[in-house]
């Protein structure tokens, strides 16, 4: 039986598949890399200038990367879904053959540093004590280790403004809470596995909690217009640079900072 | 151009554009959150940010109201979730119902309660009440209720006016999303007592131009799409998916009789953003493997597996990354279908390949003249 269609690049361990109707997913190996995701967000764009030339008929709806992968949704009745991987595939040619300038010159235009307040004390960081009993470590030392490194923002999704970031040293991994809770506090600054994040809404979440930030991570602009629409900005960017610096209680509550 | 049409031109543009007053819509139900909302066809652009599609779950029945409306594709309606709902407007307005049958009658004014908890009560009331046939033009007037019941087959149905709903659109869609109703970008979930705003169109619809209920191809047609609810829940339904590449590893014995021998129930805990089918089996082993990925996109209609004998159809309210091992992708044509059947009914699966299922959407949305 014929299936979806796929495309492997030689030499390279990356697979094009088309997954549905209207998208494609590209998929590199399973790793977290600086270098590989570079790669992802720099074909993310070259996609989108190339393939959004007609304004008001562009062929890409829409994109989304995480990790290791690259979601392209596209419109189906300009082309076909082996057009479409043929398209995909020439662009990353394109991409992979003049790689190293246009890739330096990229993470210099558009990646920012990010410098996020964080207070780790006992009523914002809640399963601090819990995570260092279980990581065998001080508390001190999970706060010293996560304001240390500078994170990479690898992934936008889960909620609206939540900003997958990576990655964690190895003695900070932790597998998910057992349970989830129900309703995570709004700017809970939290680790699971290899990763970090901010949760920027109350939502669940299984995640451990380490601290919390009184920054706020999207903005929404209201426009006196009615029947102009609201505009909706994250703080984190993909490929943005983001550095966690502890802060004291005061601080976090002059800061706009509370607790629930 | 002459002065004196600049003049006239000027004068025109700096008049504001004459709008016909608004109509309220007064909206009275005991239905939880969420089951009442107000759907297009979504915000696909929106996803690089991390919000739900979202949309309208049956795009069938959404496409037939805006259609018979003469309204453009990705006009807002109101989505009901199994029935139950009460409208009265300030002004007359025409609208159409479409998807599942609520046996929906017109109530006037002095005869209207409270809902009545008994269903034999209400089952009277309908029994002396005309019946509204879906999929046609009425009117209803503003010292009348529309009257929604709870739906003998089927799940969602839609009331589209011949209008524009005035709810704040975000990223080119008024849809409303449970999990994103914090940020307060559109519409607050709709609550009873709640008043939604209706700028009418400036032309009625004419039954010739609205409808061909007139003609007896119109009527055949008319009971076949009000029987088409009704066969669904009477059969099994096939969902047709894009397979994975962890289906790909399958045994070819496994992968038959994940397709032939079986049928999967639909879970009690589906709704907008996901569907549960539950009594799969897949090989343990194989998704232990698959657990240690990373979390990848997903899309409309992605098979999960979070374990080994259950499944999760993403639906229209889905979030946009996802982590577990997945077996495909149901078509979306079929997506519109699974989202009207009820928890306990049955399914099926077979693959389809990719040029099928993007033949079988194209000719889809070309019967409705929208590419």
């Amino acid at each position: 039986m014929t299936t979806g269609e796929k495309i492997e690049l030689n030499n390279t361990n990356i697979c094009l598949n088309a997954l549905s109707e209207n998208a494609i997913l590209i998929t590199w190996p399973e790793r977290v890399c600086p270098r590989q995701h570079r790669q992802i967000t720099d074909l993310e764009h070259a996609l989108i200038q190339h393939l959004s030339v007609n304004r008001s008929h562009p062929i890409i709806i829409d994109t989304v990367s995480a990790y290791n992968s690259l979601m392209i949704y596209y419109d189906f009745f300009q082309i076909s879904a082996q057009q479409m991987l043929q398209r995909c595939q020439q662009q990353l040619h394109e991409l992979q053959a003049n790689s190293t300038e246009s890739t330096e010159h990229h993470a210099k235009n558009h990646s920012a540093l990010i410098e996020i307040p964080v207070y780790y004390g006992e009523q914002a960081g809640i399963d601090l004590l819990d995570c260092a009993s279980k990581l065998n470590i001080e508390p001190e030392k999970i706060i010293s280790q996560h304001t240390q490194q500078t994170f990479r923002a690898y992934a936008l999704g889960f909620t609206p403004g939540f900003c997958y970031l990576g990655q964690l040293p190895s003695s900070l991994q932790l597998t998910r809470r057992a349970t989830p809770r129900a309703k995570m506090p709004v700017g809970a600054v939290a680790i699971a596995e290899q990763q970090t994040a901010v949760y920027p809404s109350n939502s669940p979440g299984g995640w451990h909690i380490i601290g919390r930030t009184p920054v706020a991570m999207y903005q929404i602009k209201q426009s006196d217009d009615s029947s102009v629409e609201r505009q909706f900005k994250p703080l984190i960017s993909l490929g943005d640079q983001v550095k966690f610096n502890a802060i004291d209680k005061a601080t976090y509550l002059e800061l706009g900072g509370h607790f629930d | 151009m002459t002065k004196r049409n600049l003049d006239t031109q000027l004068a025109n543009s700096a008049l504001p554009e004459p709008k016909p007053p608004e109509i309220d819509i007064v909206v009275t139900t005991n239905q939880c959150k969420g089951q009442l909302s107000i759907q297009d066809l979504g915000r696909p652009k929106a996803q690089h940010l991390g919000f739900s599609a979202s949309g309208a779950a049956d795009e069938f029945a959404l496409l037939t109201a805006n259609k018979l409306l003469n309204k453009t594709a990705n006009s807002a309606a109101l989505e009901i979730i199994f029935g139950q709902v009460k409208l009265s407007v300030s002004k007359a307005c025409q609208f159409v119902l479409t998807g599942a049958d609520c046996r929906a009658y017109l109530l006037s004014d002095e005869l209207s309660g409270q809902f009545s908890n008994s269903t034999n009560e209400q089952q009277e009331k309908s029994n002396s009440k005309q019946l509204l046939s879906l999929n046609r033009l009425y009117l209803l007037k503003p010292n009348q209720y529309l009257v929604l019941q709870q739906p003998k087959y089927g799940l969602v149905s839609y009331i589209a006016f011949n209008g524009q709903l005035n709810t704040p659109s975000f990223s080119n869609s008024q849809s409303q999303t449970l999990a994103e109703q914090s940020l307060g970008l559109v519409q607050a979930p709709i609550a009873s007592g709640d008043t939604l705003a209706l700028t009418p169109s400036t032309e009625s619809i004419t039954s010739s131009s609205g409808n061909e209920t007139d003609t007896k191809a119109g009527q055949l047609l008319q009971k076949s799409l009000a029987n088409f609810y009704q066969y669904l829940s009477e059969q099994v339904l096939t969902l047709r998916f894009i397979p994975s590449e962890l289906w790909q590893q399958l045994s070819s014995e496994k992968k038959h009789k994940i397709i032939s021998a079986e049928t999967y129930t639909i879970g009690a805990s589906s709704n907008r953003m996901g569907y549960q089918l539950n009594h799969l089996s897949i090989p343990p082993e194989l998704l232990a493997q698959e657990h240690t990925k990373l979390s990848k996109p997903v899309c409309y209609g992605t098979i999960q597996l979070p374990n080994a004998n259950s499944a999760i159809v993403l639906m229209k309210e889905r979030q946009t990354i996802g982590g577990y091992p997945t077996l495909g992708v149901v078509i979306q044509i079929d997506l519109f279908k699974l989202c009207q059947l009820r928890p306990g009914q049955k399914v099926k699966l077979i693959p389809i390949t990719i040029n099928q299922a993007q033949q079988q959407l194209i000719s889809f949305y070309q019967k409705f003249d929208w590419t």
